[in-house]
């Protein structure tokens, strides 16, 4: 029965300095003896204790000063650091993922190896958001505890940040999040198929001898220049992540990707040796063609691709220097 | 309808500060933790054990109280009493706490 006094006791106490211990152990002691009668029993303890609170409650009563791990001034800076930081950690460590997957020798069925890569790229994920956390946490609480020396008044007028000029330059963090998911996704499944199974896609001629599409010489370098791409996709994600708005620096950026990435189509579509040399012929043979003829109708679709690509890349980039040269003229 | 839980913080929050006030009055003689307890119930201030307590510490450790524990009983108790800094403390703030209710008793006219 007493027990249940010690117990409450030793429940607050431990949850305080050592040096201060001892002495409100004696005096909440005394203090609940006082208010309990001569003889008590347990339903005169019980109520007493439940009196006297929770003992998480009354040790936080008797430490006088507020501790925190990140305290409320800092918490909205914490999240909002935490969500950009976490972003970038699980972006770095998921390309790094994809990299590690793509560039490992392939032993195994396309599927499993597929499954193996996204396996890997969430592991990694994973521990680019733990390791975020924990970073993202000691850094604030180092602010924590080198802002508990300095006064807490102090700042300046010159600290406030600036107002953000137009909301029309506002850029949508759901619309980027899922551009960059699925960006990574189809450039994944592109590249690995580009780099991995491309000796899969050809032409089965009725003789069943196999002719490959793609010219393997030109291929690798096409490969390795679209993983560039994809990294300054992603790269230019965050940025737009992070900043939330568009500026002048973020379009031109924006815009030079555009450029890369429509020369690199470009210039790959119209190398005469992309095609794989006898594939033509391959097709030639089955189906009754000339090879000129094979290759003019290739040449017209490889037009209607270049023109549609040159009117959505114009149409991305204009539109995008129009949004910001109005409302820098609105803002003037 | 009003929400008596808004209601109930806001009474506890006008109380706070008075109790201090109370627990300060009470302390001009000896006085130990369950006794002032006690003494605050009869005069109908409402302070629950567990914030007395710790209070009586706290403002120990700001100086305004002194203490000394008494072994003679069967029981050793502790016992507060207001100290000369404390003294001071109590009638400039008792000055205060008059100022604050004409003000406030002038604004609610």
């Amino acid at each position: 029965m007493k027990d249940l006094i010690e117990r409450y006791i030793y429940a607050v106490v431990r949850r305080l300095p050592e040096a201060s211990q001892e002495e409100i152990k004696e005096e909440l002691k005394a203090n609940i003896y006082d208010m309990l009668p001569g003889n008590p029993t347990e339903e005169h303890i019980t109520k007493v204790l439940y009196d006297l609170g929770s003992p998480r409650d009354l040790a936080v009563k008797y430490q006088a000063k507020e501790r925190y791990l990140v305290s409320p001034r800092y918490y909205d800076d914490y999240i909002h650091s935490l969500k950009i930081v976490s972003m970038i950690f699980v972006l770095i460590s998921m390309v790094s993922g994809l990299i590690e997957g793509i560039l490992a020798p392939v032993e195994t069925e396309i599927f499993e190896h597929i499954v193996s890569i996204i396996a890997s790229t969430f592991a990694e994920a994973f521990q680019g958001l733990f390791g975020a956390f924990a970073i993202v946490t000691l850094v604030f609480w180092g602010i924590e505890q080198a802002q508990l020396k300095t006064s807490r008044c102090e700042w300046k007028v010159s600290d406030l940040p600036e107002l953000p000029k137009q909301n029309a330059l506002k850029i949508s963090r759901t619309e980027t999040i899922f551009e960059i998911v699925f960006e990574t996704v189809f450039s994944v499944i592109f590249i690995m198929i580009l780099s991995h199974y491309h000796t899969w896609i050809g032409y089965y001629s009725e003789a069943n001898v196999f002719t490959p599409f793609f010219n393997p010489d030109v291929l690798g370098t096409f490969v390795l220049l679209f993983i560039v791409s994809l990294l300054s996709a992603l790269c230019l994600s965050v940025l737009k992540l992070i900043k939330g708005r568009w500026s002048s620096n973020l379009a031109i950026f924006s815009t030079l990707y555009d450029l890369f990435s429509f020369g690199l189509l470009i210039f790959f579509l119209t190398q005469s040796n992309f095609v794989h040399p006898d594939f033509f012929q391959a097709i030639s043979l089955d189906s009754g063609l000339s090879v000129a003829e094979i290759a003019s109708g290739y040449e017209t679709a490889i037009r209607v691709i270049i023109i549609i690509v040159t009117i959505t890349t114009i149409l991305s980039i204009s539109t995008l220097w129009y949004k910001i040269i109005k409302a820098k003229h609105k803002g003037r | 309808m009003i929400d008596q839980s808004i209601l109930n913080n806001l009474i506890v929050e006008l109380r706070r500060g008075t109790q201090i006030l109370a627990v300060l009055s009470s302390l001009s003689k000896t006085q130990y933790g369950y006794s002032l307890l006690q003494t605050l119930e009869s005069k109908n201030i409402l302070i629950e054990a567990g914030t007395l307590y710790p209070l009586l510490r706290r403002l120990e450790s700001q100086g305004l109280l002194t203490s000394q524990w008494d072994t003679s009983e069967s029981r050793p108790r502790k016992y507060y009493q207001l100290s000369d800094d404390g003294m001071e403390l109590f009638v400039t703030l008792k000055k205060e706490w008059k100022n604050i209710q004409a003000e406030i008793n002038a604004a609610l006219e």
